[in-house]
């Protein structure tokens, strides 16, 4: 029986991922916009990011049409809002809980412990709703992504985020980590992206490719192996953190999160300025912004402030944090065919 | 024969080679919940030996945060805050100045604008960029100078209801006015070179940029 239910648990897990579970929704459902998210997003920060280039761009795709050749630019967006909650199965950022199924995997044993956190992906692309219902045909202007609405993951069913047994088998990247050489990366990593934090709109190629060189390093979070729910007591929201990364870096790796920004990874540059690829974990493309209980400020993964002491006075979300994690793209306008 | 061919993919597409040595030594330290604790200790029997090694290799690696903050300089910068009302052949002569000056002068450019609407955008960045490969100077001018950017706060920053403006700022780092302290502002529609005679009045220092403006080659 054990058996039988572990691997259904897997076999969810697998059309999670490949984003089979999930409703396209032409228009935005009232019920579903997250409470309090639009007012916790950084935009004055994220007017920085966008920038229109003067150099030209060709994307040959299969016949040459008018308005292939554009200009090159560059965008962020509000892609993932992923949220570190005590309860199982309850969703922060929806106000809801899912439906009793706690009890039933209790009764099985792969529910964690008391005490460490669990983490929930959602992709909700907020600005091509916006755009959508102001009628407005942004697809070659700027490319943001289409309006979907996809719950990525679950840790309640996933039993790699307690048994890290089960994670070295899906990752075995996470010897990087832990090896002394990780030490020393995520050094260079913690200074690489405090830097990045001075300018975060500039584009530095070198600061840019330490941090993607050094992808299984966590920042300033210190020596955590990706995805380790290890210290679900002393630092809550720091596994949260190191397990959002985790899941990007996963999702990344099947496909699922594309690339869309240059960097040392892709040789063929082109294809970034023209649609995006599937590649490898780029650090440098995703930001997290604390949105919940207090707004933060768009800043390079593994610098924000997530301590749980920081959080401590703040009741209103019961000790609970929402973080949006933005998204950038290099693209060709008026000829960027991605749109993901 | 089929089964262990089967077997064969299945190992290789489990474990990279590199990791598949290391499985079996380490795995039983995995199965602590306590994991990076653990690990810890061994590293830290490791750290003088590697520290060493990365202090000789590189040796501002530690120092990387101060080395890089102290290397910043302040950049001179050009702002032009426009709207797609501007007609184009003011846009192009001020990209054209600006590129003149690149040449010799390490100096930023930005043009911006107070908000992002779409459809006027998008006509107005068409009717720029259209016939650009006739007139190579120009090419050129829109290639090195034009980077559009938008900040709505330092329209309100700088009381500006009407575009043009010009503005000369020093940046510390990307070319963004809000960040920028701004020296010099002069509202209308005013060309580059006027522009930097009326602050060469006021400061000699920019009387070589005006001079280099009036050149005829």
């Amino acid at each position: 029986m054990k058996k039988i239910i572990f691997s259904l648990l897997i076999l969810i897990k697998i059309l999670l991922a490949d984003g089979l579970i999930n409703f396209n929704t032409p228009s935005p459902p009232q019920a579903l916009i997250p409470n309090g998210i639009f007012t916790g997003l950084d935009f004055q920060s994220a007017y920085k990011f966008i920038k229109i280039y003067g150099t030209p761009n060709t994307c040959k795709v299969s016949s040459v049409k008018d308005g292939l050749v554009g200009l090159k630019a560059h965008l962020i967006e509000p892609y993932l809002i992923a949220e570190a909650v005590k309860k199982p199965f309850y969703m922060r950022m929806l106000e809801m809980k899912l439906k009793n199924s706690a009890a039933l995997l209790k009764k099985q044993g792969v529910l964690s412990k008391d005490g460490s956190k669990y983490v929930h992906i959602l992709k909700f692309p907020i600005i091509s709703y916006l755009l959508k219902s102001s009628q407005v045909n942004t697809n070659n202007v700027l490319a943001f992504a289409k309006p979907s609405i996809i719950l990525y993951y679950m840790s309640e069913i996933d039993p790699s985020s307690w048994k890290d047994f089960l994670k070295i088998k899906m990752l075995p990247e996470i010897f990087y980590s832990i090896s002394p050489q990780g030490l020393i990366a995520s050094l260079v990593d913690c200074t690489a992206a405090t830097t990045m934090n001075f300018d975060i709109a500039k584009t530095n190629k070198y600061l840019q490719n330490t941090r993607d060189m050094f992808f299984y390093a966590q920042g300033c979070n210190g020596l955590l192996s990706i995805g380790s729910n290890n210290d679900g007591q002393e630092a809550p929201f720091v596994t949260a953190i190191n397990m959002i990364q985790s899941n990007i870096y996963e999702m990344s790796r099947y496909g699922i999160y594309k690339q869309s920004v240059e960097s040392m990874f892709n040789k063929d540059k082109k294809q970034i300025w023209c649609s995006a690829e599937k590649g490898a974990k780029i650090k440098y493309q995703w930001l997290i912004q604390l949105a919940r209980p207090t707004k933060g400020k768009i800043l390079q993964s593994g610098t924000t402030s997530a301590l749980f002491q920081d959080l401590k006075n703040n009741a209103s979300t019961a000790g609970d944090a929402v973080f949006v994690i933005w998204k950038q793209r290099d693209y060709t306008m008026f000829a960027y065919q991605g749109g993901d | 024969m089929m089964q262990k061919i089967l077997f064969i993919v299945f190992l290789f597409f489990n474990f990279p080679l590199f990791a598949q040595n290391n499985i079996n030594n380490v795995i039983d330290s995995f199965k602590n919940r306590y994991l990076v604790k653990n690990q810890l200790n061994y590293v830290y029997k490791y750290i003088p030996q590697y520290r060493n090694f990365m202090e000789e290799k590189y040796p501002n690696i530690f120092n990387l945060y101060n080395y890089y903050s102290s290397k910043k300089k302040e950049f001179p910068t050009i702002f032009y805050f426009t709207s797609a009302s501007v007609p184009k052949q003011n846009f192009y002569n001020i990209l054209l100045s600006i590129n003149k000056l690149k040449e010799t002068y390490q100096i930023q450019s930005a043009q911006i604008f107070k908000d992002i609407e779409f459809k006027s955008l998008s006509k107005y960045l068409k009717k720029i960029t259209k016939n650009r490969e006739n007139n190579t100077s120009l090419d050129t001018a829109l290639n090195n100078a034009m980077l559009f950017r938008f900040d709505p706060k330092s329209f309100k920053k700088l009381n500006i209801t009407k575009v043009p403006v010009l503005a000369f700022a020093m940046c510390k780092g990307d070319a963004y006015p809000s960040d920028c302290d701004i020296k010099y502002i002069i509202r209308g529609d005013v060309s580059l070179t006027k522009f930097f005679f009326l602050i060469s009045e006021i400061d000699n220092n920019y009387l070589s940029y005006y001079q280099k403006l009036i050149e005829t080659q």
